[in-house]
C-alpha cells in the first residue's frame, strides 16, 4: 500500500519526450516543431490511425516575466480509403490552413518541421510549451477557444479567468495525452 | 477602450472558429466488429453500443457509442477505429475492448471522527472515532446472450438483462444475504436520550436478506427513467449494552423497504473517476420501516414508520486541467412522515427534509502504470454542509440542525476491483432522533 501511495503522489504527472524546436515562419511569426519520438508512442500512433479526428492543442507561455502567450490547434484525420491525412491547422492569429497529406512521413515533416505558428515574433525567452492530444468532439471544439481566450485575455486577468472557467466547463472528454516542456527560444 | 476592443475581437473569434469547427464528417458503417472479447457476450456490447450496421454516423455519434461501452462496469477501456469496408465509402467500425475480470471486488472504508453536541443533553458535547466499512463485496460474474449473472459473497445472486424485450431497457434484480456492511447507520445515529449520564450509538448490526428489482428505461440521449424497489430485514443493536440495558435493542427485528421512481440525466466522462460532466436526478420515493421489539422491550418507540418524499440530485464537474477536477454536488429531499407507535413525544404526521452541498477537488491519475499493469488512481478532498429540518419544533429543540463535513480520500481501481480509503471529520448538533 505504501508503494502504491508513493507511486501515486511522487510520479510525474506529465510525461515528456525530446524538446520541441522553434523557428521563424516566412511572415516572421514564432513557429513550433514537435519532437518526432512523440508520434512513435503507441497510444498516439493508434489514435492518429483510427480514421477519426485527433486534435492537437498547443499553448506557449513565456517564463520569468516574459509576456508571451500563444497557441495553435491541429486537427488530423486519416482517411483509410485514400490512405491520406486530412489536416486543419488553426494558427495563433486565426489563420486556417487545410491540407491533404499523402503519407505519414509528410505528416511527420509537417508536425516536426516548425510550420505551426504559435505566436508573433518574439525576442529571446524561456517558454513553457504544453501539448494536449484530444479525441475529436464537435461539442469540445471550444478547446481552441479556450487557449484563444487565454491568449487574447492575457492582460485582463478578470475576464480571462472567467472565460477560462466557462471554456473548461465544456470539455467533457479526457485528454488522451499531455506533454510539457520548457524551451529556451533564441531568435 | 483597449479592453473593449479585445473583448469584441474575442467574440468575433469565438464565432469564427465555432463556424469553422462545425463541419462534420459522416461515415457509412457497413459492419461492426469487436476485438479482445473474452468473457462478455457480444449481444450485450451491441445492445449498449446502440449503433446499427448499415447506417450513417458522425464522429460524435461513434464516440458516444464508445462512451456508452466505457461506462459499463465490466469494461475497463475501449478503442474505436474506422477501417476500409467492402466498397468505397463504406467502413468497418472496429471496437477493441479490454474487459475487467470475472472475479471482482470492492472495498470502501472511512475512518470517521464525529464531533457532536446535543441540545437535549446537558453536557458540552462528545467526540467519537470509528471505522466505517461501507461496502465490502467480492463476486464473480457470467454472461450469456444479453444477460449477466452475478454471485456476490456471502450469497447475493443478481440477474441483469441489458436489452429487455428489445426495448433498450435494463433490468437488474437480485435476492440474498447482502454483501458485508459493518457501519453506523446515519439514519439512527446516537440516541439523544441519556441513560445513567451516557449516550448510546444505535446501529444497524446486520441485514439478513435483501431483495431488489430495478428497471431503467432509455428516454433518448443520456436521459433515463428508473423504477426501483427493494425490501429487506435486519436486526437492531446498540453499543454500550452492558452499561445501558434500558437502551439495549438486541432481538429487535426490523424490516424495511423502498420504492422509487426517478428521471436522470448523466453525461459524465468516466464512470468512477468523473472529471467533467453533469448528473441530474429527480424523483419520488416511498420508504417504510417496521420495528418488531422483543416483548421485554415494548413499548419503546415508533413501531411503524412511513415516509413519502421527493428528492433531487445535481452534480457538476469541471476539468480544471487534464489531471485536476472541481465538482459541486447538491442534494435535497423533502417529505411527509407518518408513524404508528407509542412514542408520545412525536406527532403521528410530520414533515422533514434535508439539503446538502459538497465541494470537491480531485486529482486524477488515470491509466498510470504500476506493478506491470495500468491502473487508475484518484485523490479527493471534499468539504460539505448538510442541513436537516422538520416541523417538530415543539417536540425537539433541535428540529433544525446542520452538519459540517471534511473528507480526504484515496481511490485505486484496476480491472479486478476498487479500493477506497478515506479520512472524514463531521461536526454536528444533532438533537433530532430518529
Amino acid at each position: 500500500m505504501m508503494m502504491l501511495l508513493l507511486h501515486t503522489f511522487l510520479a510525474p504527472l506529465i510525461l515528456s519526450t525530446g524538446n520541441p524546436k522553434f523557428g521563424l515562419s516566412n511572415a516572421g511569426d514564432l513557429a513550433i516543431g514537435f519532437p518526432a519520438e512523440l508520434f512513435e508512442e503507441k497510444k498516439i500512433e493508434t489514435q492518429l490511425q483510427s480514421g477519426l479526428t485527433t486534435t492537437m492543442l498547443v499553448t506557449v507561455v513565456g517564463q520569468n516575466g516574459k509576456k508571451v502567450r500563444g497557441g495553435a490547434r491541429v486537427d488530423i484525420r486519416f482517411e483509410p480509403w485514400d490512405e491520406i491525412y486530412h489536416i486543419s491547422i488553426f494558427h495563433y492569429n486565426g489563420d486556417k490552413e487545410i491540407l491533404m497529406l499523402q503519407s505519414q512521413k509528410v505528416l511527420m515533416d509537417l508536425l516536426t518541421g516548425r510550420r505551426i505558428r504559435v505566436a508573433s515574433s518574439q525576442p529571446a525567452a524561456r517558454l513553457l510549451v504544453t501539448l494536449q492530444v484530444l479525441p475529436f468532439s464537435k461539442t469540445e471544439q471550444v478547446d481552441t477557444q479556450k487557449w484563444f481566450s487565454k491568449t487574447l485575455a492575457s492582460n485582463q486577468q478578470g475576464s480571462g479567468y472567467m472565460l477560462d472557467l466557462i471554456f473548461a466547463a465544456s470539455i467533457k472528454r479526457k485528454t488522451s495525452r499531455k506533454f510539457q516542456w520548457t524551451v529556451d527560444w533564441e531568435p | 477602450m483597449l479592453r473593449l476592443s479585445k473583448l469584441l475581437s474575442l467574440v468575433w473569434w469565438l464565432a469564427a472558429i465555432g463556424i469553422q469547427g462545425n463541419e462534420e464528417n459522416s461515415f457509412f458503417v457497413e459492419s461492426i466488429e469487436f476485438k479482445g472479447v473474452r468473457y462478455v457476450s457480444q449481444s450485450i456490447l451491441r445492445a449498449e453500443l446502440k449503433l446499427e450496421e448499415g447506417a450513417y454516423y458522425t464522429e460524435e455519434e461513434l464516440k458516444n457509442g464508445q462512451y456508452r461501452l466505457d461506462r459499463l462496469t465490466f469494461i475497463w477501456r475501449s478503442e474505436i477505429a474506422l477501417r476500409k469496408g467492402s466498397k468505397r465509402g463504406a467502413y468497418r467500425l472496429v471496437i477493441t475492448i479490454e474487459e475487467t475480470r470475472r472475479f471482482f471486488w470492492h472495498l470502501e472504508t472511512n475512518l470517521v471522527y464525529t464531533s457532536e453536541r446535543y441540545t437535549e443533553v446537558d453536557e458540552p458535547g462528545s467526540g467519537l472515532l470509528h471505522l466505517q466499512t461501507s461496502i465490502l463485496s467480492l463476486g464473480y460474474r457470467w454472461f450469456f446472450r444479453k444477460s449477466e449473472l452475478r454471485l456476490q459473497a456471502p450469497g447475493l445472486v443478481s440477474y441483469l438483462n441489458y436489452d429487455l424485450f428489445g426495448t433498450g431497457a435494463v433490468l437488474n434484480t437480485g435476492f440474498g444475504p447482502t454483501p458485508g456492511k459493518w457501519d453506523r447507520d446515519d439514519s439512527f445515529g446516537r440516541s439523544p436520550f441519556p441513560v445513567n449520564g451516557e449516550l448510546a450509538d444505535i446501529v444497524l448490526e446486520s441485514s439478513d436478506l435483501l431483495g431488489y428489482i430495478s428497471f431503467s428505461f432509455p428516454l433518448g440521449g443520456d436521459h433515463w427513467l428508473h423504477a426501483n424497489a427493494f425490501s429487506g430485514g435486519g436486526e437492531l443493536e446498540s453499543l454500550n449494552l452492558l452499561t445501558m440495558p434500558d437502551l439495549a435493542f438486541e432481538n429487535t427485528e426490523i424490516s424495511f423497504g423502498n420504492a422509487s421512481i426517478n428521471w436522470s440525466y448523466n453525461r459524465t466522462d468516466h464512470p468512477t473517476f468523473t472529471t467533467s460532466g453533469l448528473v441530474l436526478q429527480a424523483g419520488f420515493a416511498h420508504d417504510w420501516l417496521d420495528f418488531d421489539f422483543a416483548e421485554s422491550q415494548k413499548p419503546k418507540a415508533a413501531q411503524e414508520w412511513v415516509r413519502d418524499m421527493g428528492y433531487m440530485v445535481v452534480r457538476r464537474f469541471w476539468e480544471l486541467s487534464p489531471d485536476q477536477t472541481f465538482g459541486i454536488m447538491l442534494n435535497g429531499n423533502w417529505g411527509n412522515n407518518r408513524h404508528k407507535g407509542v412514542n408520545a413525544r412525536v406527532p403521528e404526521d410530520y414533515q422533514s427534509g434535508k439539503f446538502g452541498l459538497d465541494l470537491l477537488y480531485g486529482r486524477n491519475f488515470l491509466d498510470r502504470r504500476f506493478l506491470k499493469k495500468n491502473r487508475d488512481f484518484r485523490f479527493e478532498a471534499k468539504v460539505g454542509y448538510h442541513y436537516s429540518a422538520s416541523d417538530l419544533v415543539d417536540v425537539f429543540p433541535a428540529a433544525e440542525y446542520g452538519q459540517y463535513e471534511a473528507e480526504i480520500s484515496f481511490t485505486a481501481r484496476d480491472n479486478f476491483g476498487t479500493l477506497r480509503l478515506g479520512l472524514r471529520y463531521e461536526s454536528k448538533d444533532r438533537g433530532l432522533w430518529p
